[in-house]
């Protein structure tokens, strides 16, 4: 879509980079060990886009957290992962090595906190760094198909023509584990003024 | 339309009626209301009976100041930034083992500390959050108990596929020993055997007990008064002695137990099919003390293996026997005769002994068989074998090698007469009739003597001598020994 | 000490605007500065085959080669020249290894007071 032009696209990306990084940091702090993350990836897609893309790259069976937020934008966002890996991920993060082939409650509980974890730094990064406000809700873990993920997210009750879908490719480096996760943000774009603005003026004092 | 309008008129009508605070207070899970300074403004009956403070004792205080002893940071930053910062978050058990100190009950009156995890939720159009404490011990504890379970199992699967591709049974026992005392901390494993008379059981198997406890060759009774593993082997059931030094059936024993660290006895007993107990798993606690359910369990699983183990021993051992072993008289076969044979040339070349090899037929066996049957001629054999092994020591050899074929092998032979000698007592009891019912059958026998080295010194060349020399004795009439010049 | 030349300084970051953003920081500082600037690992090697740099405020996070692997490269052929690692991965590991590597370490979102104080120091 092209709402943003490059430079608030690159702009946007490197504020990304920003909140995920504090992220690492308070994941580190957590599990004592080093935790690297980073973004390879941010594209601004349609709902419709969103579906077609969840449908082709994403496995077939996915383990995820969802959060809602309202501030200077509103929306809500999901941290996704394919489910077989999220058990490994889980595991590197508590430093067990536990080899059940089903997440339990318990791991579902902690991968919400660490969804918890990784949204939050990434909201609150982009609203300081912009001088904006922004809340969030409690997370909250699933394990779906990737044909029931557009229904998870409310994608069919959302108004496609003022919907905006931010997908972020996040990679995961944590003790042994490497792998690639995705941060999904569905934008009400009627909300997104304030922060299309914030921006925008961001950019101006930089340029 | 009409519908729906009238059930949420219903619903602010009920809501309206209820009291907030003491549904708040009904709620199972600690719940407590913090403003925008962290401070607590409300806190429920749950969270007052499992923290142990009154709500006088909590209200107005924060989270920081009432509980300071040693609360996580994260557990404060997350406070701080769901009152001021406005931001959600969930704590979760297996990331921060602990969090606000709670307490709940055990059934026997004792304070043990709960699992739990944390949510604080900044409530909209409002500057409070709320923060709900939720126990989640039986979680905690279900997971506990499924790795548990887990762990178990690919155990199990490993000491089953030793069974299966495995030849050794000393190395069964010694996995399941080994798995028992990696699953029962502070204890010690060993699998107890009963000897051939049946009266005493031997242990055979106990990687952690020293050398010479494994060697007592006293064995332990198999009496009412015997130990815990004696009585668990004559009650067919799990048998527990928690502390021995309160046990009198351990008395002899307590000196070596003690040099031991052994504290307690439980005895599992094994047991394969039609009920038949084999054997004991014994596993010994260094601290006296009683199994749980799953150390129960664990025992008999093991105790079940075990069985496994031995059974299929057993049957490769049956196996074994019948491919070297004539099924009707249990003689050895020719298969294992050659064995036999060949050890017995080396052996008398090394030492520069003689041995002697007899052919042995029998006269007139087919004449029997065509009266009287194959079954009778099938008794009359395995009473003629066992005369033949009757009349030798126990380093000889007599094997069956085809219907009423026999080859005899002394093992060493000081001189010839000696081995003319064994072949006409053996001419003397193969003729004796054997009475099978009404009926008397009797035959004879011509046996061809060979004797090494003077007659051959391989073993091809000794067998070939020897029954050649056999029908040298049957042309010559039968009922008689020869040996070629 | 004051230099009386302009100290030439290397941005190497794939984002343009951390670009934009740390050379409108620097520029702040009143200094007289040569900014370079690169978007990659490789692109900043080519560079400094034709231009000489005295120091390079260099990205962890970058496709290809990452920061550490070009610090390595480029204190192997440019040994006078100061680096620090400019990253959003705050970590003490990761500080660890830049300072292992003699480089200095300074986290995202960058102050002018952080940048001051690097540039400015006697090397």
């Amino acid at each position: 879509m092209d709402l943003f032009s490059a430079d608030e696209h690159d702009l946007i990306v490197e504020l990304m980079n920003l909140g995920v990084g504090r992220a690492a940091n308070a994941l580190s702090q957590l599990v004592n060990d080093e935790v690297l993350l980073s973004v390879p990836r941010v594209e601004f897609i349609s709902v419709p886009e969103a579906q077609a893309a969840f449908r082709k790259d994403l496995p077939s069976f996915l383990a995820g957290v969802l959060q809602d937020f309202e501030g200077f934008i509103n929306g809500r966002a999901a941290l996704l992962f394919p489910e077989a890996r999220s058990l490994e991920l889980v595991n590197a993060m508590i430093g067990e090595e536990l080899s059940a082939d089903e997440i339990t409650e318990l791991e579902q509980e902690t991968l919400a906190e660490l969804g918890n974890i990784l949204l939050n730094h990434c909201l609150a990064t982009l609203a300081n760094q912009l001088k904006q406000q922004v809340q969030t809700d409690i997370p909250k873990a699933f394990s779906v198909s990737a044909a029931d993920l557009p229904s998870t997210l409310s994608l069919y009750d959302s108004d496609n023509e003022n919907t905006l879908v931010m997908l972020v490719q996040i990679d995961f480096s944590l003790r042994h584990s490497a792998l690639r996760g995705y941060l999904a943000f569905i934008i009400d774009l009627r909300s997104a003024d304030t922060f299309i603005t914030a921006l925008r003026s961001y950019l101006a004092e930089l340029l | 339309m009409h519908q729906t309008e009238l059930q949420s008129a219903c619903l602010s009508d009920s809501l309206e009626n209820l009291d907030c605070t003491e549904l708040l207070h009904s709620l199972d899970g600690g719940v407590l209301l913090l403003d925008d300074e962290c401070r607590i403004i409300f806190c429920n009956r749950w969270f007052s009976r499992h923290t142990g403070l009154t709500e006088q004792q909590i209200v107005g205080h924060t989270i920081e100041s009432r509980f300071s002893a040693q609360l996580p940071l994260a557990l404060l930053d997350a406070i701080e930034s769901g009152c001021r910062l406005r931001m959600g978050r969930i704590l979760s058990h297996q990331l921060h083992k602990r969090l606000l100190p709670l307490w709940r009950r055990g059934p026997g009156g004792e304070q043990t500390p709960l699992y739990q995890s944390i949510l604080i939720k900044p409530l909209s159009h409002s500057n409070l959050t709320l923060v709900q404490c939720l126990d989640i011990t039986n979680a905690v504890k279900r997971e506990q108990h499924l790795r548990a379970s887990e762990r178990i199992l690919r155990l199990e699967r490993s000491v089953l596929e030793l069974i299966a591709t495995g030849d050794s049974l000393e190395e069964v026992l010694l996995q399941l020993c080994n798995t028992v005392e990696s699953l029962v901390p502070g204890a010690s494993a060993a699998i107890l055997l009963p000897d051939e008379s049946g009266r005493r059981l031997h242990i055979k198997s106990a990687p952690n007990l020293p050398g010479h406890f494994l060697q007592r060759r006293e064995g332990l009774g198999l009496t009412a008064e015997g130990t815990t593993c004696a009585q668990a082997y004559l009650s067919r059931g799990l048998t527990i002695c928690p502390d021995i030094h309160q046990d009198n059936n351990w008395n002899h024993w307590r000196d070596q137990a003690q040099r031991y660290g052994i504290a307690a006895c439980w005895a599992q007993p094994i047991i394969a099919a039609y009920d038949e107990v084999i054997g004991v798993f014994a596993c010994y606690p260094h601290n006296p003390a009683v199994p749980d359910d799953t150390q129960r369990q664990l025992l008999q699983r093991m105790a079940h293996l075990a069985a496994i183990a031995m059974e299929r021993h057993k049957r490769i051992e049956r196996i074994r026997f019948l491919a070297m072993h004539d099924p009707l008289t249990g003689l050895p076969n020719r298969s294992l005769l050659n064995e036999h044979l060949g050890r017995n040339l080396r052996r008398a070349h090394r030492e520069g002994n003689q041995f002697a090899l007899m052919f042995i037929d029998l006269d007139g066996f087919k004449q029997i068989n065509d009266l009287h049957g194959h079954d009778a001629g099938d008794d009359l054999l395995s009473v003629l074998s066992g005369r033949i092994t009757e009349q030798l020591r126990g380093t000889d050899t007599c094997a069956r090698i085809g219907g009423d074929e026999f080859v005899v092998m002394l093992e060493t032979v000081t001189t010839t007469e000696a081995s003319e000698q064994v072949a006409e007592k053996l001419l003397e009891f193969l003729s004796r009739p054997v009475k099978r019912g009404q009926l008397q059958l009797q035959v004879s026998a011509s046996i061809g003597i060979a004797l090494y080295p003077q007659d051959g010194s391989s073993a091809d060349a000794l067998l070939t001598r020897a029954d050649d020399a056999m029908y040298r004795a049957k042309a010559l009439g039968k009922n008689r020994w020869h040996r070629l010049d | 000490m004051t230099t009386t030349k302009p100290i030439n300084l290397l941005l190497v970051d794939d984002s343009r605007i951390a670009r934009l953003s740390l050379s409108r920081q620097l520029k702040s500082l009143g200094l007289e500065l040569n900014l370079l600037e690169a978007d990659s690992a490789d692109a900043a090697e080519t560079l400094l085959q034709s231009q000489a740099a005295d120091i390079a405020l260099i990205d962890f996070n970058m496709p290809g080669r990452d920061g550490l692997e070009l610090a390595e490269a480029l204190s192997a052929r440019f040994p006078q020249l100061r680096m620090a690692l400019v990253t959003a991965n705050i970590q003490d590991a990761l500080a660890q290894r830049a300072r292992d590597m003699g480089m200095a370490f300074l986290p995202k979102p960058t102050t002018a007071e952080q940048l001051a104080a690097f540039v400015c120091q006697e090397a």
